[in-house]
């Protein structure tokens, strides 16, 4: 019932989300490098990928769910503080995360793996997609509370408060179970 | 009293069309230097997924500079009001938007003194570290956003009635607060 007031905004961080993901998508046989050249964000993000595949090589588990873990609560926390900027750092962060997730896929696309495969692999524990849309729309649940405060001199109320609070704690469950199912059940 | 009957006399897309002025001024160099980096790396100007991305930066930096100039005047307005201070923050949003005049030009000398800047492809940091143009540049850019925040301090202490010492403490602490979390942010959590 709590996150009945976020639902909506939810849906709108998954849209934000969805949009450079599939603009991606959409060119697959881009070369990869090119992107990686573009920006420090994209280096990273292919640097968590290439760890995250050798802590799992040298079959690591603790690492690999560090990795994942520590990797994904990143995102949330940006998603959600950027809500403090008014939402545009809950947008751009939703934004960009939406884009390399799908130049990940179109990398390893490239490498010779099926799209089916990719599917296969990633979609039964993709549920921490779930935590940082969700992360995303509490983003701007805050962004909203902060324009209320200055336009409508409104200040939070206690359930403001609460529904911050109960809603920062499930998507840092959600991110933590993944993390887990990701590390130690799904990937034989 | 001066100063309220003037900020009634500021016309609003005034303040906004400085602040656009700014916004779209330091997107423009930031693009251009983007553009300069890039093509060291044989360019990959006219790729078109850098295209996306230089155009979805450009119109990030110009929403930006609107983010941060509504949210820094809020948080100077907080702070004022904290410190004793009573005024309207519609008011003195006004001002804080008007004085962005200062870095705007700061950031056209910036673009016109980027143009006559050619970067070597050998031996970039140290192109950077030396060349006059661009020790230059970086002067005039912290020079002019810095001399918009101590401009700041006269109109709170009029605007909001305030002494000298609380209308610094207004704009002194927001900052350093704002810089202790990025650093906090930029060691421990990105």
């Amino acid at each position: 019932m709590i996150f009945k007031n976020i639902v909506g905004l939810t849906i709108i961080a998954l849209i934000i989300w969805l949009i450079p993901f599939i603009i991606r998508m959409s060119l697959p046989s881009v070369d990869n490098k090119v992107n990686s050249s573009v920006s420090e964000k994209a280096k990273i993000s292919d640097n968590v990928v290439k760890d995250i595949f050798g802590a799992y090589s040298q079959n690591n588990r603790k690492e690999v769910f560090k990795l994942i873990f520590f990797n994904n609560i990143k995102v949330a926390i940006i998603n959600i503080v950027g809500g403090i900027f008014l939402g545009l750092g809950t947008f751009v962060n939703l934004a960009q995360n939406g884009f390399y997730a799908a130049d990940v896929f179109c990398s390893i696309h490239k490498n010779g793996m099926s799209w089916l495969k990719i599917l296969e692999y990633t979609a039964p524990h993709s549920f921490e997609m779930i935590g940082i849309w969700l992360s995303g729309g509490l983003g701007f649940y805050i962004a909203k509370l902060v324009i209320g405060i200055m336009v409508k001199n409104k200040y939070p109320t206690t359930l403001n408060y609460k529904i911050i609070t109960i809603s920062a704690i499930s998507i840092g469950l959600i991110i933590l179970f993944a993390a887990y199912i990701e590390a130690f059940i799904s990937v034989k | 009293m001066i100063l309220k009957i003037k900020t009634e006399k500021i016309p609003k897309y005034w303040v906004f069309g400085i602040v656009l002025i700014y916004s779209l001024l330091m997107s423009e160099y930031l693009n251009t230097v983007s553009k300069a980096v890039s093509s060291i790396n044989g360019g990959i100007s006219n790729f078109t997924i850098f295209q996306y991305i230089a155009t979805f930066n450009f119109f990030i930096t110009i929403l930006s500079a609107f983010v941060v100039w509504i949210i820094s005047s809020f948080l100077f307005h907080i702070f004022s009001i904290l410190l004793g201070g009573v005024a309207e923050f519609k008011d003195f949003i006004k001002y804080s938007g008007l004085i962005y005049i200062l870095p705007a030009i700061g950031f056209a000398i910036c673009l016109f003194l980027f143009e006559s800047v050619e970067i070597p492809k050998n031996n970039i940091e140290i192109f950077f570290k030396s060349n006059s143009s661009l020790i230059a540049i970086s002067w005039i850019i912290n020079i002019s956003s810095t001399l918009c925040f101590v401009l700041l301090i006269p109109i709170i202490k009029r605007l909001y009635n305030i002494n000298w010492l609380k209308a610094i403490g207004a704009i002194a602490i927001p900052i350093g607060s704002i810089y202790l979390l990025g650093q906090f942010f930029a060691n421990y959590v990105l």
